[in-house]
């Protein structure tokens, strides 16, 4: 039908403009990369009225004067002129016109003209998403720019890394970006769905971030969600599918064979060392032999408790594991993960509406047992325009989600597989096995968990897969967006925004431990955790644009204020009555029960004033006055400012003829914003919590002193950049430096522990961040059958601290000092193993009788060692390499990203080479220790009792932290236009990605992406998800 | 049209851009109280100690063995002799190196770290009182009470202090030695080491000032329904000790005397005595903690390492054991030889998978295998009568202290006959009574270190691959804690290099 109406009007169009001398041309027009046929292009007779355009295949007729010209467009390409000379079969191939494409910048309260922007900012289009299914679509940043540093995502379904924008901002407080989704903050950007996000945007530099003030000290992420753009309503499906694996592999471990006489090896050695002790090594390799079993508490060998380590240390030759398929622990908490994702969206527009509605729904199962994420989202976005001065629209989004999330509160806990997994030593059955290692069965046939004999090291008493399949930790949420807005234009170029914004986030959280084995044993406990955040985001904006001859420019005014309630509430009983009801009535005895409320509030002005004159020369300046309810009342405003400033070189008249020059355009910008991020709502107070005694009333000092003095921490950025883009923009780039000074730090100053206050907040000290960023890109290939586009992004930062109220500031591994960076290590450092006793050693410094240090020396007692400056967790240089393939109809993209420089404190590996308890994994590494005297050998003697000295927190456990990762790999394919019409559709592609496919790093088992700090964690560690997907388009 | 249409938007944009109310900005936590609302009246002061009463047994920095005064008492027999680890069970007191001796040294570790925290919370939440007392609204006797109670606290806690990081109090020497920070006042919170003497002084001052106040029979305030609450008796306890540390025995005596006259507390019956221990009903109790089930220990209190029924992972792989030696010196008709099974065989326990181990004990236990609650005790009458024998005896009042031991061990043992010992071998008999009446309760460490005895554990049940270091001779550095690194490194007025 469509079709039948089409041809009439095309008749119409052509009977009424028919000439004399006209000839009918049929053709087709595509897209140059990739020949992919453009539907509705327009196609008009140069000089004349006459035109039509492409049916959805690409083809067109036209009737058109024999010497005349066709004039093809369509957006997004570049405009082409084709004189017909005769012919009757004109096919064209138009070129995509990168400068249109993405012609806008999503900024501060609009958008502008890329041409106008005079910030710095780099945008993800939906197109990049289209074919790389995220569970969460912030992970899609990493590696789109340079300037900006991820740390890995937990492979819990779901999760996101951390993001750093131009180095590190803060010592203490917030170093995170604010997310801003259709123009108000949000907080919960896990949770929207990918397909509908139109664009994301991060700005980088003050000057564009500056309107956002106060919570923008760290860079902006801003997310703009789909609207309805054509008359045709556009309606797609879409379906993937995919399966979720571990993405690092475990560290490599000592087997049984080799465990056992290795922690004979740790007790021979302890008997030797003791202090006062009397045995020979002879005596001492008896006891050990004999009492080697005592300490692990199981013997998983065909051989006798006393004889499974012979007093040469050797393993018993004829011993073999009866149960050897029943120590992986690792393999026992792992599955493959299932993922599903299926959304179908919808979007339209006239004249004076648009609209845009998606539903989609995710189950994604983590490879770690019982963990998954499964989530609904529903969005309907519509704006409306009644009167032409008049403008309105209102967005709503909806999230169901529910999860269990696995249990990682603590890197040492019990119950966190990867922990316990890691960590327990390769002796230890997960089932319970008779004497001739069969396994033990219950009364329904069932195995039976293990979890008494084991070494003190290994966790004893305590079972990681019973008690993960056991308990619970289900998390629910419902989340609701709302954005409303209204405009009123009262006369051209005066304009009035109204824009609210309304998030309400609800979590529900009910944990239950079970009887039998774990934190819940043996009465069972349930808990129940709800918090929701109530946020409210209203601002007025009051916006004047004009031209005057070459003079643009406009003004904006505007008021800001914001509101986050969280309330909490949390109760637990023990004491199950029946099992199998987890809910807290099934429960006898409270254990707590508890509701708190907790506010936040801040308020702002803005003014924004951007000038350019002839699109050439541009300015910018903004200014913005902010107050916080985290400061006391004398101190709690702050005045924000920036200017920006962009010179288009390429439009000055020098540079007319130079054809092969598309862009090249210089800018600075200078600004500050504001960062009020403490960790505690009300950080300038002196609070008393609340403490009963029993039934009495009590109260107790809090942890943190008071302090009324605090004030906002200050970001001020200077920002210089050139861009360019040449050759037909076949290849383009920009070089960026930045200077970021952060000053007034919020600091939560370490206390001395005798004034019985562990910290306070305190505004001190100076630390700046310097950094260069190169963004190099362009078509490497440019053929029609194949286009290859690439970039490369460089990036290096230098952070250091050049004020601080006191000498120095120690806090983990790490000590603050003028002149060092905030991620400087401050440890033991390490000085190999003595070859004659094999214990480890430590530099000291030698010091003179004023204490001034003379020189170095070593010393086994690591109380004694002297700290030095060891290193740095901060990359010399990291980026990404960006590629995207288009071939025939396939499109290929795959992304690496890197790091270069820089260490890791592996203290997953440390304790992996400790012994502090008998029963704890050892590391392969441990078989190179030193043994006898003479040993050459950097690790030292294994010793039960000498752990603390043997295996110290030093710069032994630093370890590089240079990687390379391919991060994704995505291929799509395009069914041809003319297959799909067949079946009366608009368009099918199908894909297929891969997501944390490979990495290279230092050491088997470590992340050097896990922190910003340069540390290690038992942290469910990253997934590797592949997935093949289909998108219908109607 | 036109006008009316812009004098509205106008106005629209008037109300729209005007700021916020002028307290949209103050926000208050519900949680919390500011400082300022603590001191308005005695009445909330009172709750500020009843604060400092629960955060005696409250859980500190999420670790599980850090649950207050009860971890303090448990740490001090895991550094003796008397009580013994037979494996190291799940971790905890033996790998963390309290058992092993390994880590009060270390300036780093939680062993250090966590006796100088949680004291100096006392003190600075009992200072916060003392300053601000006297300016409450309230009822003069009510102040009293609560600054008695806080000056107890802070004395009590500087007492910890002194002993663990200083060196032995030596009644013959100048005690100028370096010991903690002296912090008595909310104003100057930063301050040097100061020595051991100047501590010991405080301390007595603080016990003296609290017996003082505290002992007031017609206040109507000093009448308490819960042993959490210091009295007067108890304030005499804390300065008998002190006095006993400082090898002052006529202060010894004098307050051990006045406790035992004072309190209202009477020594327990043989039947009590096997209750476990875990009830502040105890007629012997002076001083404890009443836990509710809604304030749950986890397993971070006393009872989740010392009873011998709690169903945690602790207590079911290694059972506390007494050392051999100790329980063959306990007569076989005393109650208290029957709180141990040397056979490691004798008793059904709650479950299957307890394990047992020869000298297991079972003095401590909790009502409910299922549940750690229990109360806490802090002090109890059998110490006072301890402490009077031992100071008569040094005093050579052998008669007096013949009478106190007989009257604490004729309610243990029928059949005990009253010491006829003098001299030295008196006192060898008091202590062995100390060990086995007090065993298991916080004692044997700082006994050791005050009376300059050398730990031994050598020739008993100890396993060596579990308490590793069996022998330390009595001047030892390490019956001296490291300073916490955390406070060195905070507090610039301490020599960096003073635990070298």
């Amino acid at each position: 039908m469509r079709k039948k109406l089409f041809i009439c009007l095309v008749a119409i169009l052509v009977t009424s403009v028919t000439f004399a001398q006209n000839i009918s041309i049929k053709g087709s027009v595509a897209d140059q990369r990739g020949g992919e046929p453009i539907p509705f292009a327009s196609i008009q007779v140069k000089g004349t009225m006459m035109g039509t355009s492409t049916d959805a295949n690409g083809q067109f007729s036209i009737d058109a004067p024999k010497n005349g010209t066709l004039i093809f467009s369509f957006v997004g390409y570049k405009t082409q002129e084709v004189a017909i000379n005769g012919r009757i079969v004109i096919n064209v191939d138009l070129e995509q016109d990168t400068e249109t494409l993405d012609e806008v910048v999503f900024v501060a309260f609009g958008t502008v003209a890329k041409k106008d922007f005079t910030g710095s900012a780099v945008a993800l289009e939906s197109k990049k998403l289209e074919n790389r299914p995220l569970t969460n679509v912030t992970n899609a940043l990493e590696g789109l720019s340079a300037g900006v540093q991820f740390t890995s995502a937990s492979g819990q379904p779901g999760s996101s890394g951390g993001i750093r924008i131009r180095g590190f901002g803060s010592i203490n407080a917030s170093n995170s970006p604010l997310y801003v989704v259709d123009g108000v903050p949000y907080d919960a950007i896990s949770n929207i769905n990918a397909e509908d996000i139109e664009n994301i945007t991060i700005l980088k530099d003050a000057a564009s971030s500056a309107l956002y003030g106060s919570r923008a000290a760290n860079g902006v992420v801003l997310v703009t969600t789909k609207k309805g753009r054509s008359e045709k309503i556009n309606f797609s499906v879409k379906v993937n599918q995919g399966v979720s694996v571990r993405g690092i592999p475990e560290y490599d471990r000592l087997d049984a064979y080799q465990y056992y006489p290795m922690e004979w090896e740790a007790l021979r050695n302890a008997y030797l060392s003791a202090s006062g002790s009397t045995y020979t090594k002879e005596t001492a390799s008896a006891a050990a032999s004999k009492n080697i079993y005592s300490q692990l508490a199981n013997n998983p060998f065909n051989v006798p408790n006393d004889q499974i380590v012979g007093t040469d240390g050797k393993i018993n030759a004829a011993a073999q594991l009866l149960y050897a398929d029943d120590l992986d622990w690792a393999a026992g908490i792992a599955r493959t993960g299932y993922k599903q994702d299926y959304s179908m969206n919808a979007g339209g527009a006239t004249e004076k509406a648009d609209y845009y509605m998606s539903i989609g729904y995710l189950k994604e199962e983590g490879y770690s047992i019982k963990s998954y994420l499964e989530r609904a989202n529903a969005r309907l976005n519509m704006n409306i325009q009644p009167r032409k001065w008049l403008k309105t629209g209102i967005n709503l989004a909806g999230t169901m989600g529910q999860s269990n999330s696995t249990n990682v509160d603590s890197s040492t806990g019990y119950a966190n597989p990867f922990f316990f997994s890691r960590n327990i030593g390769p002796i230890y059955p997960i089932y319970e096995h008779d004497a001739s290692g069969n396994f033990v069965l219950d009364e329904n046939g069932e195995k039976v968990y293990e979890w008494t004999n084991r070494g003190a090291g290994a966790s004893q008493g305590r079972h990681v897969i019973a008690e993960t399949l056991w308990n619970d930790n289900l998390n629910k949420r419902n989340i609701l967006n709302t954005r409303a807005y209204v405009d009123i234009t009262f006369f051209k170029g005066l304009k009035l925004s109204i824009n609210g914004g309304y998030d309400f986030r609800n979590y529900l959280n009910s944990g239950y431990d079970n009887p039998k084995v774990g934190d819940g044993s043996p009465a069972g406990r349930a808990r129940i955790t709800n918090y929701r955040y109530d946020t409210y985001n209203l601002n007025q904006l009051l916006t004047y644009t004009n031209s005057i001859n070459n003079h643009n420019f406009d003004v904006l005014l505007g008021h800001e204020s914001y509101k986050n309630d969280y309330k909490y509430v949390y109760g637990m009983k023990q004491g199950i009555i029946a099992e199998g009801n987890v809910e807290l009535i099934n429960f006898t005895t409270i254990n707590s029960l508890t509701t708190y409320l907790n506010q936040y509030r801040t308020e702002g002005y803005i003014a924004r004033a951007n000038y350019n004159y002839s699109h050439k020369y541009y300015l910018s300046a903004s200014f913005r006055r902010d107050a916080t309810s985290r400061f006391y009342k004398d101190a709690r405003w702050g005045n924000f400012w920036s200017l920006g400033g962009s010179w288009r070189i390429d439009q000055e008249s020098f540079l007319a003829d130079q054809a092969w020059l598309n862009a090249l355009k210089l800018r600075a910008s200078y600004g500050s914003v504001g960062n009020d991020g403490t960790n505690s709502w009300y950080s300038w107070q002196s609070l008393y919590g609340i403490l009963n005694n029993a039934n009495q009333s009590g109260f107790i000092q809090s942890t943190q002193a008071g302090n009324t003095e605090l004030q906002w921490e200050k970001n001020k950025s200077f920002d210089v950049a050139l861009e360019f883009g040449m050759f037909n923009n076949r290849f383009n780039g920009q070089i960026e430096f930045f200077h970021r000074i952060s000053d007034n730090l919020l600091f939560s100053v370490p206390l001395p522990t005798s004034s019985g206050v562990l910290s306070q907040w305190q505004n001190i000290g100076t630390m700046y961040n310097q950094g260069i960023e190169i963004q190099l890109g362009g078509d490497i290939v440019r053929t029609k059958a194949l286009t290859w586009n690439s970039t490369l992004n460089i990036s290096h930062v230098k952070n250091e601290i050049t004020k601080l109220p006191q000498e120095e500031i120690i806090t983990g591994t790490k000590k603050y000092m003028v002149g060092h960076s905030m991620y400087d290590f401050w440890l033991r450092d390490y000085a190999g193993v003595d070859p004659q006793t094999g214990d480890a050693l430590y530099y000291k410094d030698i010091k003179d009788e004023e204490g001034n240090v003379t020189g170095k020396e070593t010393t086994t007692d690591q109380t004694a060692a002297s700290y030095y400056y060891v290193g740095t967790s901060i990359p010399t240089v990291y980026g990404s390499w960006m590629n995207s393939l288009s071939c025939y109809g396939f499109d290929l993209s795959f992304l690496f990203t890197y790091q270069l420089g820089g260490k890791v404190y592996d203290s997953n590996y440390a304790s992996l080479m400790s012994y502090s308890g008998y029963g704890s994994a050892l590391h392969v590494d441990i078989l190179n220790r030193w043994q006898n005297a003479g040993d050459v050998t950097d690790v030292p003697r294994v010793d039960n009792g000498k752990n603390s000295s043997q295996n110290a927190g030093s710069s032994r456990w630093l370890t590089s932290a240079s990687y390379l990762a391919l991060r994704n790999v995505s291929i799509a394919y395009n069914l041809p236009k003319s297959l799909v019409k067949k079946i009366d559709l608009a368009g099918i592609r199908i894909y297929a990605s891969g997501e944390n496919l490979k990495a290279w790093t230092a050491r088997k088992g470590m992340d050097p992406q896990y922190s910003f700090a340069g540390t290690q964690s038992n942290d469910y560690s990253p997934a590797r998800i592949y997935t093949f997907g289909i998108n219908i388009q109607f | 049209m036109k006008k009316i249409f812009k004098i509205f938007a106008c106005l629209t944009l008037l109300v729209s851009l005007a700021s916020c109310s002028k307290d949209f900005l103050e926000t208050s936590p519900t949680s919390s109280y500011d400082q300022s609302f603590i001191f308005t009246t005695t009445d909330n002061a009172f709750a500020a100690l009843n604060g400092i009463h629960k955060s005696m047994v409250a859980q500190y920095y999420s670790r599980q063995n850090i649950g207050g005064y009860p971890s303090f008492q448990i740490a001090m027999d895991c550094f003796g002799e008397d009580l013994v680890f037979p494996t190291a069970g799940n971790g905890w007191w033996t790998n963390t190196g309290e058992v092993k001796w390994n880590s009060q040294r270390n300036a780093n570790s939680w062993t250090s770290a966590f006796p100088f925290r949680i004291s100096y919370k006392w003190i600075s939440n009992a200072n916060m009182i003392i300053d601000n007392i006297d300016n409450a609204k309230g009822s003069e006797d009510q102040k009293t009470m609560v600054k008695g109670q806080a000056l107890a606290y802070r004395g009590m806690a500087y007492f910890w202090l002194v002993q663990l990081y200083g060196d032995r109090y030596d009644a013959s020497s100048p005690n100028s030695t370096l010991a903690v920070p002296l912090v008595v006042n909310t104003v100057e919170v930063k301050k040097p080491l100061e020595t051991v003497a100047n501590i010991y002084a405080q301390i007595v001052k603080d016990l003296e000032d609290a017996v003082n106040l505290l002992n007031n029979p017609s206040n109507p305030y000093m009448s308490f329904n819960s042993k959490s609450q210091i009295t007067a008796a108890t304030a005499m306890g804390l300065r008998a000790r002190v006095a006993l540390a400082m090898q002052d025995w006529t202060n010894a005596k004098k307050y051990s005397e006045m406790a035992i006259n004072t309190t209202s507390a009477k020594l327990m019956t043989q039947t009590q005595y096997a209750q476990g221990f875990n009830n502040a009903d105890n007629q012997e109790w002076m001083w404890g903690f009443e836990m509710i089930p809604d304030q749950t220990m986890y397993f971070y209190g006393f009872m989740a390492y010392m009873s011998w029924n709690f169903n945690s992972s602790n207590i079911r792989g290694c059972p506390k054991c007494i050392n051999s030696n100790l329980y063959d010196a306990i007569p076989a008709t005393d109650i208290r030889k029957t709180l141990f099974d040397p056979t490691g065989k004798a008793w059904t326990m709650p479950t299957g998978s307890y394990k047992k181990y020869k000298y297991m004990n079972r003095k401590f236990a909790v009502a409910d295998y299922a549940s750690s609650v229990a109360d806490a005790n802090f002090m109890r009458l059998g110490e006072m009568y301890l402490i009077a024998a031992e100071a008569c005896a040094k005093l050579n009042d052998a008669a007096s202290a013949q009478n106190y031991l007989y009257t604490l061990n004729k309610t243990r043992d029928d059949e005990y006959k009253k010491s006829t010992k003098t001299g030295a071998d008196l006192i060898e008999e008091i202590y062995l009574y100390r060990r086995i009446e007090l065993w298991g309760e916080g004692f044997r460490f700082l006994d050791l270190k005050r009376l300059n005895l050398p730990l031994d554990r050598t020739g008993a049940n100890h396993v060596e691959a579990v308490s590793l270091t069996m022998q330390v001779p009595a001047d030892d550095i390490r019956w001296k804690f490291a300073i916490p690194q955390e406070e060195i490194d905070a507090n610039d007025l301490i020599d960096k290099n003073v635990n070298d």
